[in-house]
């Protein structure tokens, strides 16, 4: 007896006894008819509605206005921490779904305790006369960067109009004309000297291109070679001997000019030194007045003072040569002369008499924008660049503060993230370029001395890139400590619904909108409730809700109205569907043609009506598809047709897997389960995923088996398990909308409705055509929480319930389903006994068997 | 002087840049190109390959000793003439580029001959009017050939030099006069070189902040002081003299004529003695010339000014007949 193998049920055996004794229409009858049908839904059920009369105000205007942070308390405590605690790797990664907020809510509480705390001080960059590739980095109390700037323009301003005017100076001149005059004097003597000697021994001093040269003379000219040679030998003698001494002479005249010239530049730089120390002093004292208590500002005055003594050329210059140059602005902060004198301002806090942290946002958080930039000018087909060049980044402004990011942005900003974590580790602000740090060559460019960093940086992430970081990047979790989880949607309470008032009164004043009456703020409360899908949560999408108010704002001004009612909520509501909903109204009109197939009235057995959910965009809607199963004795199977296909997502196959066991757990467990079926999507070309459709195809199934017809005018939606009971899914507003459409374009008949399941009541959100539908009893919802409830409904016939001696009744539908089952396992039986093949090859048969105990089918039954 | 040259509308005279070296003093080219500007003239290098010295070569004792350490070296023939025929060319060609630019004819010329030999054969087979400008800087110790060049060169109207100090062509003009005739031919030299000499020396107080004090000081220097008439930016005159009596002389002549003496912007006397021999070169300093003219007789008639205002003048001197 191969079906009792394992068996330890004696009715069951039983039941398998008298079931091999089935003819081969083992469904004789009528299945018995529901005598008590199940309940719908009331219109009530159908949604969760705010009284207006609830609230105690008259507008929003009557309330005070809050900006985010409505039961987030969670999100809040995280943030309090985070902002509050000074290690520096308790960075803040605000997590949270878009438009929710999020970044609004932070930034209200980070400014409150933004303007309590210090101003963080000022930085500049100046120039390292030492070193001028090494920029010097200069703390500064804060707000004074701006005057120190200033003061060194005045400072060069007054030295560029002092200096020349001291080396102008009678003075001076008459000092350096002493030294001048004594060297030249020195010099030009010995050469006249010389000359009148030379002369006077009929020598002349010659002019050679490169030098001087002596040789005899007569009467002002050279006495040629054959003359010099027709005098006698002992002149001649003289005449060269003479001529030795003198250019012995003038040689120790020449070897004497280049020391004597040195020693002159010399004594002239000491006098030039002399004669402006005491310019550069009274012109630097001012500055060193006004910056005395900052130490590095005296430090970097001492070394202005030295370079400026040794650079005074820049001040009192040739003036033909700067003519050769190209012409120079007169501004002296723009003048390329004076620039190492200059300051470069990083950071200047406490400008406009702003107070406390800086709260930096930075939207574009690029790598040059984050940790700042050393810029090049072009100067005759080169780049240079100097101190003055470095910029700032976000990091450098807020400093001492906030520093908001978006995670996404930053990290797909090439270098930025890597960036930004190396530079919270080391904990100071180094600016290097992108090539730079990854060893490539570059043209002339600075290492400006870094500058410490005390920053709190707060990042905004969706929840998936919270994960992503954290599993993927071994630093994420060293840097960002602090996690403030924003919830997509919040507890519906009447507190909150109160705080939600006050939350549309903050984005009427932040976007400068009329006022809300009681009326439109329970019509967009209720409205939230649907956005979270969820009648029990109120959807904290700020940006969502802050557009319909803003379009309400609208249709209130079109209608000429002062404040935003409930029907300017309603009509901003429908206008936004109706722009979006092109393609549900093709897709529905495709139903009503008749191109798609979906039946909403009638019975059809293995036929029922499926719903799925479209998403596009912000905008989603609900679409009935048929579905189809068709069953006959198999190998043991089920064929997902769209898997089969490619077209079914593993979720969707998931749960395929989940009814096949619910079938074979209730109905084989004495017998193999002999059945193929095969499962569709009728007419759908796309996709299909998610589980909330096995319940239906279940039903599909069940009806296939029973052969008892399901009303064409039900469709139904979601998941089931292996028990059988039915499972919530998502999107069950959109759903049950979308069917009500396609039936009430058809003609609603009052026999029409929607099973879902009943863990799904709880989200009911419905439109107002729907509920007043359901009021009328033309439509109708029913929770179910089993699939026998369900197959009831679907059926009219009763589901049955297993009786003492283990069977189902026969005139139920899971007795016509069982005796189906075992008339499949019977006859797979029969053809599996030895003989009844005789020729076939069992080897093969074998093959294509799931099921050991089931012998293998005919090559007549493989190729059905 | 020689502006009498552009008035009678001759544009045919010249300008000769003596030169002997390859290096030509920057100013002393500035200045040369400036003059001929001035007078719509030509200018001609006149490159000098001294006899002297291809005379001296073959003199088997004579050598050269090198002006960067006196180092000694053989005085060879081919090396000599090249190095000149090197510096010839790359005159030639600066001359010629910067000559275009400032819109001036410009004729290269070599020779070999004699300095004195070759600047008197240019001048007098070009004309109508000649100006010898030297292309280095004048020592002391040369200012007596060079005041011995105008008697040589009998068809050059004056000299343009420039001292060791030179380092500007741009500034007020300054005109060194001992006689009221002179007057005339100032303002017209004034005229044709005033507008290209001049030039303001230090940039305005920067916008946006008050004048310092050391602006005023500075103001008080540059600017010149202006006759009762206001002839802002005219050139300035040195009124010298052997003593007070004849400068005071002088000046009352001066005054017979306001019209012409409103037109400089400052009267400078200066008395030239044997004893103070830098005075006028003290005179010249404080107004920081562009260009200095006079003649030369003025300058030599006192001994030793004309050495100490070469000495010290940061500007070229015009040197006229």
């Amino acid at each position: 007896m191969i079906f009792n193998r394992g068996r330890k049920d004696n009715g069951a055996q039983a039941r398998s006894q008298a079931t091999h004794a089935l003819p081969s229409n083992v469904l004789n009858g009528d299945a018995r008819t529901l005598d008590e049908p199940h309940p719908p839904l009331t219109a009530a059920q159908a949604i969760r509605q705010v009284s207006p009369d609830s609230f105690t105000f008259t507008t929003t205007a009557d309330l005070e206005p809050i900006s985010g942070l409505v039961g987030q308390e969670r999100a809040l405590r995280a943030i309090q921490f985070g902002a509050d605690i000074k290690s520096h790797d308790f960075n803040l990664f605000v997590v949270g779904p878009r438009a929710a907020g999020k970044r609004t809510a932070v930034t209200a509480y980070l400014e409150k305790k933004a303007i309590q705390a210090d101003t963080p001080p000022d930085w500049i960059y100046v120039n390292n006369f030492d070193n001028p590739n090494r920029p010097c980095a200069l703390k500064l109390p804060t707000g004074r960067a701006r005057a120190f700037e200033r003061a060194m323009v005045e400072a060069i301003d007054e030295l560029r109009v002092t200096l020349p005017t001291l080396f102008e100076g009678d003075d001076y001149q008459a000092r350096r004309r002493q030294i001048e005059e004594e060297f030249r004097s020195g010099q030009e003597d010995a050469f006249e000297a010389l000359n009148k000697k030379a002369a006077a021994q009929n020598i002349g001093i010659l002019r050679t291109p490169t030098g001087f040269a002596m040789a005899p003379m007569h009467e002002g000219k050279v006495v040629k070679p054959e003359i010099f040679a027709g005098l006698p030998e002992a002149t001649r003698a003289q005449v060269e001997d003479k001529i030795a001494a003198l250019q012995s002479e003038l040689e120790t005249i020449l070897q004497g000019m280049p020391k004597s010239d040195k020693e002159r530049r010399t004594r002239l730089t000491k006098l030039n030194e002399e004669t402006a120390a005491i310019a550069i002093s009274e012109a630097l004292s001012s500055v060193r007045d006004g910056f005395g208590d900052v130490e590095a500002i005296g430090t970097h005055l001492s070394a202005v003072a030295k370079d400026l003594t040794q650079n005074i050329a820049l001040f009192v210059g040739d003036e033909e040569e700067n003519r050769e140059v190209v012409s120079q602005p007169a501004n002296t902060a723009r003048n390329p002369k004076y620039r190492r004198y200059m300051v470069n301002v990083m950071v200047a806090n406490g400008a406009d008499n702003a107070v406390g942290a800086p709260i930096v946002s930075e939207v574009n958080p690029t790598y040059a924008n984050l940790i700042g930039r050393i810029e090049h000018l072009a100067q005759m087909g080169t780049l240079v660049t100097d101190f003055l060049l470095v910029k700032p980044g976000a990091l450098h402004e807020a400093n001492g503060g906030f520093l908001l990011l978006d995670a996404r942005k930053l990290l797909l900003s090439p270098f930025a993230w890597e960036a930004l974590k190396r530079t919270l580790r080391g904990r100071e602000i180094r600016i290097e370029q992108p090539a730079e740090t990854q060893g490539f060559a570059q043209t002339q460019t600075l290492d400006p001395q870094p500058i410490p960093l005390n920053v709190k940086v707060v990042l905004f992430g969706d929840p998936q890139l919270y994960f992503m970081l954290s599993a993927q990047d071994p630093d994420f979790q060293g840097l960002f400590k602090v996690q403030a989880d924003f919830d997509g949607s919040i507890t519906r309470s009447a507190d909150n619904n109160q705080a939600y008032a006050r939350l549309i009164a903050g984005i009427v004043e932040r976007h400068e909108l009329r006022d809300v009456d009681a009326g439109g703020v329970a019509r967009l409360i209720d409205e939230s409730a649907r956005l979270a899908r969820d009648a029990e949560r109120l959807s904290v999408e700020i940006g969502r809700i802050a557009d319909i108010l803003r379009e309400a704002d609208y249709w209130a001004g079109d209608a000429g109205r002062d404040v935003i009612g409930a029907d300017d909520i309603e009509r901003a509501v429908l206008e936004h569907t109706q722009r979006a909903d092109r393609v549900r109204d093709r897709s529905h009109e495709t139903i009503e043609r008749g191109i798609v197939m979906v039946d909403v009235d009638g019975e059809k057995v293995g036929q029922i009506n499926g719903l799925s959910v479209l998403q596009l965009g912000d905008f989603a809607f609900g679409k009935p598809t048929r579905i189809s199963a068709r069953v006959r004795m198999g190998p043991g199977r089920v064929t997902d047709i769209e898997r089969e296909v490619d077209l079914g997502g593993p979720l969707h196959s998931k749960g395929v897997m989940i009814l096949w066991g619910f079938l074979a757990g209730r109905f084989a467990q004495d017998v193999p389960l002999a059945l193929s079926a095969s499962l569709v999507f009728e007419q759908s070309y796309g996709g299909v995923d998610g589980d909330s459709a096995s319940s239906t195809e279940l039903y599909a199934l069940l009806s296939a088996l029973a052969e008892v017809p399901i009303r064409q005018g039900l469709a139904v939606t979601g998941s089931v398990n292996q028990w059988g009971e039915v499972q919530a899914i998502g999107g069950v507003n959109e759903k049950i909308e979308g069917f009500f459409d396609i039936c009430e374009a058809r003609g609603l008949t009052g026999e029409q409705g929607v099973l879902i399941p009943q863990a799904n009541v709880q989200h009911l959100m419905l439109r107002k055509r729907v509920r007043e539908a359901i009021e009328a009893g033309r439509f109708a919802i029913h929770a179910v929480e089993t699939i026998d409830q369900g197959i009831e409904i679907l059926t009219g016939k009763v589901a049955g319930e297993r009786e003492p001696d283990g069977a189902y009744p026969a005139d139920t539908i899971n007795g016509r389903v069982e005796a189906k089952l075992r008339a499949f396992a019977h006859r797979a039986a029969t053809f599996a006994r030895p003989g009844a093949n005789e020729g076939a090859n069992a080897g093969a048969g074998a093959a294509a068997t799931d099921d050991p105990a089931i012998p293998s089918a005919t090559p007549a039954e493989r190729l059905a | 002087m020689m502006a009498h040259v552009a008035q009678a509308d001759e544009a045919r005279g010249r300008v000769v840049l003596a030169v002997r070296r390859g290096r030509v003093h920057p100013i002393a080219l500035r200045a040369s190109l400036l003059m001929a500007q001035a007078y719509h003239a030509e200018i001609e290098s006149l490159f000098i390959e001294d006899t002297a010295l291809f005379e001296a070569r073959d003199h088997a004792f004579v050598s050269v000793c090198d002006t960067r350490g006196g180092a000694r070296m053989a005085l060879v023939t081919q090396p000599l003439t090249q190095v000149m025929r090197h510096d010839a060319r790359a005159l030639e060609r600066d001359l010629g580029a910067l000559a275009g630019l400032a819109g001036v004819r410009y004729r290269p010329g070599r020779t070999r001959a004699r300095p004195q030999v070759a600047l008197v054969e240019a001048c007098a087979t070009q004309g109508p009017w000649n100006l010898v400008a030297l292309g280095e800087a004048v020592g002391a110790a040369s200012t007596d050939q060079v005041v011995a060049l105008l008697d040589e060169v009998p068809d050059t109207t004056g000299v343009l030099m420039v001292g060791p100090l030179a380092k500007r062509a741009t500034g007020p003009l300054v005109v060194v006069l001992d006689d009221v005739t002179q007057v005339q031919a100032a303002l017209r030299l004034a005229d044709a070189v005033g507008a290209l000499t001049s030039a303001p020396r230090s940039g305005p107080v920067p916008p946006g902040r008050k004048a310092s004090r050391a602006d005023r000081r500075s103001a008080d220097v540059d600017t010149p002081t202006l006759t009762p008439n206001g002839a802002p930016n005219g050139p300035i005159a040195i009124v010298t003299g052997t003593d007070a009596d004849a400068i005071g002389e002088i000046e009352g002549q001066l005054r017979l004529a306001p019209e012409d003496t409103a037109r400089f912007a400052r009267i400078t006397p200066c008395v030239l003695t044997a004893f103070a021999p830098g005075a006028l070169a003290e005179c010249v300093r404080r107004v920081r010339p562009g260009l200095v003219a006079a003649r030369a007789p003025t300058l030599t008639s006192t001994p030793g000014v004309l050495r100490a205002l070469l000495a010290s003048l940061e500007a070229p001197l015009l040197l006229m007949r």
